[in-house]
């Protein structure tokens, strides 16, 4: 599948934030657009977690790699995902703010 | 003064998601130089106005992160000599042989209490910065080839025990405190920056929960001016910036942070000033961080405190 301009509905679980992300944006700069904070903005380049979200339903395509220290290939097949690699195809349904366990401050 | 024992930082390894993607950025957006490639696939890069074969080695891998930070030292006696001192220091040593990376000769590698490989080594083939050596020009078409910098400058790398990295580097390895910031009950460091030069720091720690985190490599430019040419050409080219362009009230450098393709944080800098060992080290109190980090804005950027590789 190669990500396409539908607009595609995300809905994000635990807040009443619904927004239209296009198939030709990451999931994270479709909501970044909206000045939306729900989902966290980390590196954009697969390499940090902060921006990990677990999808409940819907489809995707990866356009970006995942670092496994954040993204494993059993939480892949769980839902896990980051939001900056990844273009809705469908309609979604997420869990918002699933960061990675080392992504802690050192402010604590 | 003489520069003797460590000199400087001499490479840093780097895994990468996508290493088209990031040979792409680190030569033609970053603009170094690309110097080689090895059998296993690693790419190695030096800076146009470094001497060296290589300071920045990157490798295709599935976790983004650093393998290790290396030290140039100025001969191989002083080589076995912090060799044998590290081990008396109670480390173990690892000697990985020469030419296992191109063009640089055997090091001596250990692992620090944060969660890091350090290593050391002597020889790396001097290959110039393409200007001669007799009547030089200043620089060269290297020099203005995207963000061009001149040298890998440092390291800040996060994990915990820093205090232990502090007592190793400058018990063992010739380093002194330039700059720290206190923690909030004030009693220890939260961060803190080590020189072996002349520098304001040759590498940095930050206490941090999780081992062996990459914060940022840094390159060095000229001028303030070359540091905002360097946020244009990150523009330009869709780069995700972190922090900048603004200035440091720790070191004074004047600096942007900003990411690779695959999430590792580098930095384009370019001041600070030029302490000695018997300078003493200047100190930040916690709840003044946000100036130390953002000097105009006075701001604890969330993002420069929470997102590693």
């Amino acid at each position: 599948m190669t990500p396409n301009e539908k607009l595609y509905r995300i809905k994000v679980l635990g807040s009443d934030l619904e927004y239209l992300c296009s198939g030709r944006q990451t999931l994270l700069d479709g909501l970044k657009f909206r000045g939306e904070k729900a989902v966290t903005a980390g590196c954009r380049g697969g390499g940090c977690g902060i921006c990990r979200v677990q999808i409940v339903s819907g489809e995707y395509i990866k356009t970006g790699t995942m670092s496994r220290d954040h993204v494993t290939e059993q939480g892949e097949l769980l839902g896990d995902a980051l939001a900056c690699c990844i273009n809705p195809a469908s309609d979604i349904v997420l869990f918002p703010n699933k960061p990675a366990r080392y992504c802690r401050s050192i402010v604590q | 003064m003489a520069l003797t024992g460590v000199l400087r930082p001499g490479h840093a390894q780097v895994r990468v998601l996508d290493l088209d993607a990031c040979v792409l950025f680190y030569r033609d957006v970053l603009g170094l130089v690309e110097t080689g490639r090895d059998k296993q696939g690693r790419v190695y890069f030096k800076c146009w106005d470094e001497r060296d074969h290589n300071s920045y080695v990157i490798r295709q891998a599935d976790k983004a992160g650093i393998d290790h930070f290396a030290f140039k030292v100025l001969d191989k006696a002083t080589l076995e000599k912090l060799d044998s001192d590290l081990r008396a220091y109670g480390l173990s040593t690892e000697r990985i042989p020469a030419g296992e990376m191109l063009e640089t000769g055997e090091r001596v590698r250990f692992e620090i209490a944060s969660g890091h490989l350090i290593e050391l080594y002597a020889e790396k083939t001097y290959v110039g910065n393409g200007l001669s050596e007799i009547s030089p020009s200043p620089w060269g078409a290297d020099a203005e080839r995207g963000i061009a910098p001149l040298r890998l400058d440092h390291g800040l790398l996060y994990g915990p025990n820093i205090e232990a990295n502090l007592k190793l580097f400058t018990e063992v390895l010739g380093f002194y405190l330039v700059e720290s910031v206190s923690t909030p009950d004030g009693n220890g460091n939260a961060a803190i920056w080590l020189s072996c030069s002349h520098k304001v720091h040759d590498i940095a720690f930050a206490e941090y929960p999780e081992p062996g985190k990459l914060h940022h490599c840094s390159f060095m430019l000229d001028t303030w001016e070359q540091v905002l040419r360097a946020g244009d050409i990150m523009s330009m080219n869709k780069v995700p910036v972190d922090v900048g362009p603004t200035r440091h009230g720790v070191t004074r450098g004047t600096t942007i942070y900003a990411w690779d393709p695959s999430g590792n944080r580098f930095e384009t800098f370019r001041g600070g000033y030029q302490p000695y060992p018997d300078y003493k080290p200047l100190t930040w109190p916690f709840e003044n961080l946000g100036q130390g980090l953002d000097y105009p804005q006075r701001k604890l950027h969330d993002t420069f405190l929470t997102v590693v590789t």
